[in-house]
């Protein structure tokens, strides 16, 4: 239970709430078990003798008490619920809050689907623990309470009767509510098993139908079914066995109610039939609650589970953070310099990026070029922070990265990445995205420069046409220039472009580059590309093979080396021509 | 890729009676009937059983209890919880009768489902995700199920039940059971105007979570781009919509569950005073006894619950034949390869290939291939050269027939691919795959693949094809537990596995798609030994990305864009200054050194 310590601050702000609602289990309850005990004076009444306007006066007693009951009940279940629903959003929302502060190589290392079953499942889970398992738990307390008071003061002897029943009841329910809890997780991992064996099987079709495996799969798939219907099916036997087993004590139970109160009519005469009306009532009343028992306990559990995972989530502190002491700077200017930078990804074995050294003075062009995974974009994300590196020193204006601010730093960056990752809202607020004050004139400008001015007519609402999720409406070429336009209306000192026009047409592609060569006049560039139009004019080329510098220059330099660049550019060109060629 | 001719998952979710399903369903009963019988016997008796209770508490108090019988109760009371005792054995088989056919049937379905899918070309399986057709194995079955178990069952079991509790309070005492039936249809009222409004709130529900989830996992898979732009605090300021979205959906299904228990509750006690008030006046008057007063408050009790149930399974059984449709759609499919009438089977293939004019498209308008002819004898190795999108993969999937040309013939050994025996030409080719695939189990069992080797010729293949001295480095041999998809192998290690897979099948024509992915020198020094070890003695077909592959086959075909533009040798080939030598000098050159 000590791990729900931790939900209690969240009950905090619902204090009232959450007593109101404890309250109104108690009254409901009061009023619920006070209307068996006045059935039982009015059947008793016809027995002694009641008068017409007697039944009446213990009908209307009834039917208002029931109402009353009914709407405590009505206004427990709105409150106590109503609560755990709010601090389940409260909940997530940290939770979410929490995600915009873990580092990339968090997300590196965990999958989505993960992070969404925290969000959503586990968060669900305690929420049931401080709704609905704290509402039956109290609720359930309450009712065996007043019950027993009541009806002790009709018959202490069948109240013992009762007594001895309702544990029967409530330890039937939890063992076989274990059990049922048991096999069911045996079936669901049989289920999964079998979904597996479907899973692996249709996605290695090929390989299946090359090596005739059909028959061996079915095979295996029968030996899967068959596992799974042996569980499935005593699961099935289970559930079958439980409510019946239920209703044989209940039965027994008022079987005795009814022997033993009848030896006290006859023989003692100190029992009534409205007595016996009333007990049975009390039981039926009891027998919810008791079966509640069960599922309640199951409740903790899972939530108790749910709640571990999201502590240890809870817990991940960002590597990356801001300084104690961030240094404010005046107007940033955009020098950038790598010293002896040494960078190994977590969990890899061997260096991304060795020694990388180099100094791009504030308005000039960098240009990186290099084969798949030589350590191209590593260069990039070390210099927004994505990661910290292992050696050596980063620097902005001369003075080192993790001495900013983390956003101050970012902000002076317009990143355009290889991956353009747009969100599922209108191309404006795509463009507009990270940004607090622009006029339509930066967004005229931004779309002018992307040449994706070119695109709007044919969008249906323009600007404000919503793009499906991950951009998946608009094409690869359409996509990066909308990249493109985020990254340029944020004016910063640097521009950082990763490989950014690889999916649009070589005409377009020539127009963004003099619009970008306006844009960049006053501005530090760092350009990573595959296409050699876009580095060919820089101040200094850096070449990256496996992590390393391994030749540098200007273009008309590195091309009279005849090496790695020469090679790469050879290449490019060929590959060029044959896209070409049919 | 089209998705013309797949199965579509959301339409025909609005019917509700179709026969034809129906009877289609009832056949998979059809071997369980006996069970069945049983069961809706045991339903019918229990139902009528179960009503008794009541009565003979009415028995008991006004014939033993008012007359001071103690000896007659005793009896009575034992009869009792016999009662109890009988009906709840009678429960407890029929459900475990239920549910045994339900999940028998499952199980059939789910087999026959499974055999199906086997039976489908790659064409199928190309435009069907992988994902739905997994569904409509598990859920759409397990939901289809329910037809059985919780669904025709359950409300014939409660129709049965209703009639013998007004039965039997009719028979009882008329006039109390029409005072008893006055609340009937507030009580139906209620239930379906809550169930409607509550089926509108769940919607709501879901079509926000659903909204809510979306944007997680969107923000989840972009938090780079949130963190590099700083937007996250109005990244949280809109999150803060979506999740209260939820909530709110949330709290309208609160309010709604809210009202409807109490509200039942309240319809409830109104039941028990009209009984106390018709039934009181009617004792008063020495019209009926008091133990027909308290027998019809455990009626009134009991009345309840099919009734309320009753509008559950609606939605159940509407559901279930949604998922029956679409299990039924899937199963309907024709496989599109036809099985030769006649076979032609031949236990020594020779290996001899020849593509004569193909033609082929996935789709109509789309050529992969157009018009290749060419000529493999027996024993040649050939390699196949491209650029991605040449062609190269399909022409390989056709000499196996996973799909058939539109257009043209593919032989082997002089026998069109059409008129083969699947199994016997399936036993003379081997496919080697760029992506190797593994299955879970041992490294054994992903060699043989379950069919009969002994230990020796498993060894003996691993040794050939350089797998043995990795395989006897694993902590448990060739006994080791492959995980998902191998995802424990190098891709090196992979590659060696599925060589060893194919000799130890020993084929007479060998097809091998190359994996481009760089290993390190010394497993591609591995690799490429083991390769000509597979090579040796059988026709083999390459899709060839390394070097030394081209140079070493006998004849090299050059696809582009579905033609095969240029054949003959490395040398030959280099001289014609064509297509291959652009991609010689764009593909290979560097390593050529």
């Amino acid at each position: 239970m000590t791990v729900f310590k931790r939900l209690l601050p969240y009950y905090a702000p619902y204090r009232a709430l959450v007593i109101a609602g404890l309250l109104f289990v108690v009254i409901t309850n009061i009023f619920k078990v006070v209307g068996p005990w006045i059935m039982r004076n009015a059947v008793n009444g016809l027995e002694t003798g009641i008068t017409a306007s007697g039944l009446w006066r213990d009908a209307g007693l009834i039917m208002g008490t029931a109402v009353v009951s009914g709407i405590f009940r009505y206004l427990m279940r709105k409150t106590v619920i109503g609560v755990s629903r709010h601090i389940e959003y409260d909940l997530r929302q940290n939770l979410f809050r929490h995600f915009l502060t873990l580092d990339t190589s968090y997300y590196d290392r965990s999958r989505i689907g993960d992070l969404l079953t925290r969000s959503t499942s586990d968060i669900e889970q305690v929420r049931m623990v401080i709704g609905p398992a704290l509402m039956y738990t109290v609720n359930t307390f309450f009712s065996l309470a007043f019950s027993f008071v009541l009806m002790t003061m009709i018959s202490p002897l069948l109240t013992l009767l009762v007594a001895v029943v309702v544990p029967v009841i409530a330890g039937l329910v939890f063992w076989v509510g274990k059990r049922i809890h048991k096999k069911s997780t045996e079936t669901q991992e049989a289920y999964s098993d079998l979904s597996a064996v479907v899973q692996e099987n249709l996605s290695g079709m090929r390989v299946v139908k090359a090596f005739r495996q059909e028959a061996a799969q079915e095979e295996l798939f029968e030996e899967k079914n068959q596992k799974y219907f042996k569980h499935s099916f005593s699961l099935g036997v289970l559930q079958a066995v439980f409510f019946p087993s239920v209703m044989i004590v209940f039965g027994v139970a008022v079987a005795g109610i009814l022997l033993l109160g009848g030896y006290l009519i006859i023989e003692r005469d100190s029992f009534m039939i409205g007595d016996f009306v009333a007990f049975i009532t009390y039981l039926m009343m009891l027998t919810w609650p008791m079966i509640s028992i069960g599922w309640v306990v199951g409740l903790f559990q899972r939530g108790a589970a749910s709640q571990a995972r999201l502590d240890a989530l809870f817990d991940i502190v960002p590597e990356i953070h801001d300084p104690e002491k961030p240094v404010v700077p005046g107007e940033f200017r955009g020098t950038v310099s790598f010293k002896d930078v040494t960078f190994t990804y977590p969990q890899a074995e061997t260096a991304a990026l060795k020694d990388i050294s180099f100094h791009v003075p504030e308005g000039s062009t960098l240009g990186i070029v290099g084969r798949v995974g030589s350590g191209k974009s590593t260069i990039l994300s070390l210099l927004a922070r994505l990661y910290d590196p292992q050696q050596g020193s980063i620097q902005l204006d001369g003075i080192d990265i993790s001495g900013y601010k983390v956003n101050d730093l970012r902000d002076q960056f317009a990143y355009v990445p290889q991956d353009p990752l747009l969100f599922s809202t209108s191309l404006r607020e795509n463009i507009t995205f990270g940004i607090k004050d622009f006029t339509e004139q930066d967004i005229e400008e931004a779309l002018e420069i992307s040449r994706l001015i070119q695109d709007i007519p044919d969008f249906p609402d323009g600007l404000n046409t919503e793009i499906g999720e991950r951009g998946i409406t608009l094409s690869g070429g359409q996509k990066q220039r909308v990249a493109i336009a985020r990254a340029v209306i944020r004016k910063p000192p640097v521009i950082i472009l990763d490989d950014a026009l690889s999916a649009v047409d070589a005409n377009t592609e020539e127009r963004i580059l003099a619009n970008l060569k306006t844009f960049m006049n006053n501005r530090t560039a760092i350009i990573v590309s595959h296409r050699f139009s876009s580095i060919r004019d820089a101040n200094e080329i850096i070449v990256l093979e496996e992590g390393v510098i391994v030749e540098r220059g200007k273009h008309a330099d590195l091309m009279d080396r005849g090496g790695t660049y020469t090679e790469l550019f050879e290449r490019q060109k060929m590959r060029e021509e044959l896209e070409k060629h049919v | 890729m089209s998705r013309r001719g797949s199965i579509h998952e959301e339409e025909n979710l609005g019917k509700i009676y179709d026969h034809r399903l129906v009877t289609r369903l009832m056949a998979y009963i059809k071997p369980y009937w006996f069970r069945v019988l049983v069961a809706v016997i045991l339903l019918i008796g229990i139902a009528a059983l179960e009503q008794l209770t009541p009565y003979l508490t009415k028995v008991a108090i006004d014939n033993h209890i008012v007359k001071g019988d103690f000896k007659g109760l005793i009896g009575i009371v034992g009869l009792i919880a016999l009662l109890s005792l009988v009906v709840a054995m009678g429960k407890i088989v029929q459900a475990i009768l239920t549910s045994y056919v339900g999940e028998r049937v499952m199980f059939d379905l789910r087999r026959e489902i499974f055999h199906h899918l086997q039976s489908l070309s790659l064409r199928f399986f190309d435009r069907n995700p992988v994902g739905r057709l997994v569904t409509r194995n598990t859920s759409d079955v397990a939901t289809l199920s329910e037809i059985f178990s919780s669904g025709v069952v359950v409300i014939f079991g409660d129709l049965i039940t209703l009639v013998f509790i007004v039965a039997a309070m009719l028979m009882i005492n008329v006039q109390l059971a029409l005072v008893s039936f006055t609340v009937v249809p507030l009580l139906v009222l209620v239930t379906f105007l809550s169930r409607m409004k509550l089926r509108d709130a769940f919607r709501g529900v879901r079509v926000k979570v659903a909204a809510m989830t979306a944007f997680m996992q969107e923000h989840y898979s972009g938090m780079r781009i949130i963190q590099l732009f700083n937007h996250q605090k109005k990244v949280d300021d809109r999150f803060a919509e979506v999740n209260n979205d939820t909530k709110f959906a949330h709290l309208r299904t609160v309010a709604l569950f809210s009202i409807f228990f109490p509200l039942i509750e309240v319809i409830g006690a109104l039941s028990t005073v009209l009984i106390l008030l018709r039934g009181g006046f009617l004792v008063l008057d020495d019209a009926i006894t008091i133990g027909v007063l308290v027998a019809f408050f455990q009626y009134a009790e009991r009345f309840f619950r099919p009734i309320r149930e009753l509008s559950e399974k609606y939605n159940i059984f509407q559901a279930g034949l949604a998922s029956a449709e679409r299990v039924f759609n899937l199963l309907d499919t024709e496989p599109d390869m036809m099985e030769p009438v006649n076979p032609h089977a031949s236990s020594t293939v020779k290996g001899e290939i020849e593509f004569k004019n193909v033609l082929f498209e996935y789709n109509k308008g789309e050529e992969i291939l157009h018009d290749i002819s060419f000529h493999v004898k027996p024993g040649e190795t050939i390699a196949i050269v491209g650029s991605t999108g040449a062609g190269k993969t399909t022409v390989a999937n056709l000499i196996g027939r996973f799909y058939d040309t539109t257009g043209g013939n593919v032989f082997i050994d002089g026998v069109d691919v059409r008129k083969w025996d699947r199994d016997a030409l399936m036993h003379s080719i081997c496919y080697v795959h760029q992506d190797v695939f593994m299955f879970n189990g041992t490294v054994r069992d992903n060699i043989t693949l379950g069919d009969e080797y002994s230990d020796d010729q498993v060894i003996e293949a691993a040794k050939t094809v350089n797998a043995d001295r990795f395989i006897q480095q694993l902590p448990q041999g060739y006994h080791e537990q492959g995980t998902e998809r191998g995802a424990t192998f190098s891709t090196g290690q992979r590659q060696l596995l599925s060589f060893a897979r194919a000799l130890i099948r020993n084929p007479r024509i060998l097809i091998l798609d190359e994996a481009t992915s760089s290993v390190d020198s010394e497993t591609e020094f591995l690799i490429q030994q083991a390769m000509e070890r597979l090579q040796k003695g059988r026709t083999s077909i390459v899709i060839a990305h390394r070097l030394s592959t081209i140079m070493n086959a006998d004849r090299i075909l050059v696809f582009h864009k579905g033609r095969l533009c240029e054949a003959g040798s490395h040398t030959n080939l280099l001289e014609r200054r064509g297509i291959y030598h652009r991609l010689f000098q764009l593909q290979y050159s560097h390593t050529a050194a």
